[in-house]
């Protein structure tokens, strides 16, 4: 197990009774890919805001690597590089003159000299597919899809172990949200890095998962593989969660008497397994 | 420690002061300032310290969120009472090393903790009960006679109430900025002054861009429902004083002419001493 929380709590305001958080414990493997899903407000930022102490819990701690990430004298900025965390605007995080040098700033901070600096900037742009003649342009004339790679690029230029991604897909059409979530996949499949998602849409967590954690008003409410979990269709309705369309109508027709699968979760499968219950 | 500044917060609920007419408001803070000043004896204090009170319960907000606000000011306000307490010339009580405590310093350091206080607290009642467009009604009403001599009356309170509006949008944003930055291990604590003040770029730079895309998204908004100025623009809610405002006005009197009497009182007796 490569991160672990242990009954996590937090609140933004001490004087507040109410926790954001609330006894949030769960543990997570390397070169997983991991989607954290909840209603708007479930506390799914101020979770993963912990996992690089950006956030101290009031309660309860996190291991990564089987270090208390918390204790007094545990390198937290050696840590932000290790888990690299990357925020849903790309706009509070672009500021250089160039996306080139916007990517160099994160590895400069590490204190790496300048020639190892702008290699890796050079590979993580590589990386997410940012063509060459864009390196030399202003962050702030991209297109909002290439922002996001942009902003992806400048966190994997640390060469993190895990990366956090809070809400990529937000905001982009369907075609950047399917390159974006490739980019996270081809890391994991090519450089074993373990991956953090939070999304909102049940379609690309199904497709891209194998381990969710659903929030509720700040508590863990389910925590699973991608069967597991979607199989509790009722519990997430309650969250004011959603299976997908896909799944949905598989559970229809099982309820209908057909004996399909119900662990179906695009269209594509879907129309597959259709097609096998008919075929006798 | 950014979301401490609660001016330009307001806090909704329903209170009599919440309800009272902004210019009500206005004058009444600016009253309590005034006497902050004017009247610094213990009993004069006293007095507003119960004024302070009965309109915070009267008001409902929690009081939390006026101290809030003094978070903000506790450095300037821990400097400016040693200041006072130490570099007061006068009769020593005590003294140690190069510093010399003095009764009048002591008074003097006690009457200023206490004024900023209550200034404080005071302002950030006002914010806190008037939500900005009622502000800006209040102010603009009160500075009309300076529209004789040709002083654009409605658009500097429409750029002052855009301005409260904006502030706690910006210090969140501020706030999301350094996160992000810090995520990818910037340093915004390092000992040396230059290094740190250069810190700062890569959170400014996204700010000021921010503000200048809200400014221009608000600029167009204004536009696109045909703001012209302030020049017979008329109001949705035109301000009309109701009988609290008359109650508040009377309060305010009486607290204005107890503090005079007693600030006179308390002169008479000492020119009766001294006589
Ligand atoms: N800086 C803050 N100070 C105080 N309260 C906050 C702060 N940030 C978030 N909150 C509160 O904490 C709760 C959880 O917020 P959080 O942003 O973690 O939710 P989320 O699941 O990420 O929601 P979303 O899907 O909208 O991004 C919310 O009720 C929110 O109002
Ligand atoms: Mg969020």
């Amino acid at each position: 197990m490569l991160l672990i929380a242990d009954h996590l709590s937090y609140k933004y305001d001490k004087l507040n009774k109410k926790n954001v958080l609330d006894d949030v414990s769960f543990s997570i493997n390397k070169g997983e890919i991991v989607s954290i899903i909840g209603h708007t407000g479930s506390g799914k930022s101020t979770l993963i805001e912990h996992f690089n102490a950006l956030n101290t819990p009031t309660e309860g701690t996190i291991y990564y690597d089987g270090k208390d990430i918390f204790e007094k004298d545990y390198d937290r900025k050696a840590l932000r590089a290790k888990i690299g965390l990357v925020f849903q605007y790309p706009d509070h995080q672009l500021f250089e003159e160039t996306v080139y040098k916007d990517v160099c700033f994160g590895p400069t901070n590490l204190g790496l000299d300048k020639k190892e600096v702008e290699l890796r900037a050079y590979e993580a742009l590589k990386k997410v597919g940012v063509e060459d003649d864009l390196f030399f342009t202003s962050p702030f004339e991209l297109s909002g899809g290439q922002k996001k790679k942009v902003t992806i690029a400048g966190v994997l230029a640390m060469k993190p172990e895990v990366l956090v991604l809070d809400e990529p897909t937000a905001g982009l059409d369907p075609k950047w949200r399917e390159e974006i979530l490739n980019i996270a996949k081809r890391l994991r499949d090519e450089d074993g890095v373990t991956i953090i998602l939070v999304s909102h849409s049940m379609e690309d967590v199904a497709r891209y998962s194998d381990h969710i954690i659903v929030m509720d008003h700040g508590k863990k409410l389910l925590d699973g593989t991608v069967d597991e979990v979607f199989e509790q269709a009722e519990i997430l309705r309650e969250a004011s969660l959603d299976i997908p369309e896909s799944t949905a109508i598989m559970r229809l027709l099982r309820k209908e008497g057909y004996r399909v699968n119900t662990a179906v979760y695009d269209a594509d499968s879907a129309v597959r397994e259709i097609r096998r219950t008919l075929r006798f | 420690m950014l979301r401490d500044i609660t001016l330009g917060q307001y806090y909704n609920t329903k209170s009599v002061i919440h309800n009272l007419d902004p210019r009500t408001k206005i004058l009444g803070t600016m009253v309590y300032m005034v006497s902050l000043f004017a009247f610094n004896s213990f009993w004069t204090y006293l007095i507003a310290f119960a004024a302070l009170v009965t309109v915070i319960v009267l008001s409902k907000v929690p009081v939390r969120f006026m101290l809030r606000g003094m978070k903000a000011i506790f450095l300037f306000l821990i400097i400016t009472v040693l200041y006072n307490l130490f570099l007061t010339q006068g009769d020593t009580i005590f003294s140690f090393w190069i510093f010399n405590v003095t009764i009048q310093g002591l008074k003097q350091a006690i009457l200023m903790f206490f004024r900023l206080t209550f200034l404080v607290v005071g302002t950030s009642i006002l914010t806190l009960t008037t939500t900005p467009s009622n502000l800006t009604d209040g102010l603009e009403a009160l500075m009309y006679p300076l529209k004789l001599v040709k002083v654009p009356v409605a658009e500097i309170a429409m750029m002052m109430s855009i301005a409260l509006r904006f502030i706690p949008v910006l210090t969140e944003e501020t706030d999301k900025i350094m996160r992000a930055q810090k995520a990818r291990c910037a340093d915004f604590d390092s000992k040396n002054l230059f290094k740190r003040i250069k810190s700062y770029v890569p959170i400014l730079v996204p700010l000021f861009i921010s503000a200048f895309r809200r400014a221009n998204d608000l600029a167009t908004a204004m536009e696109a429902r045909a703001y012209r100025g302030g020049d017979g623009r008329t109001k949705m809610k035109p301000l009309k004083y109701k009988a609290g405002d008359w109650i508040a006005y009377t309060s305010m009197l009486i607290y204005g002419i107890a503090a005079l009497a007693i600030t006179v009182l308390i002169n008479f007796q000492i020119f009766m001493l001294k006589a």
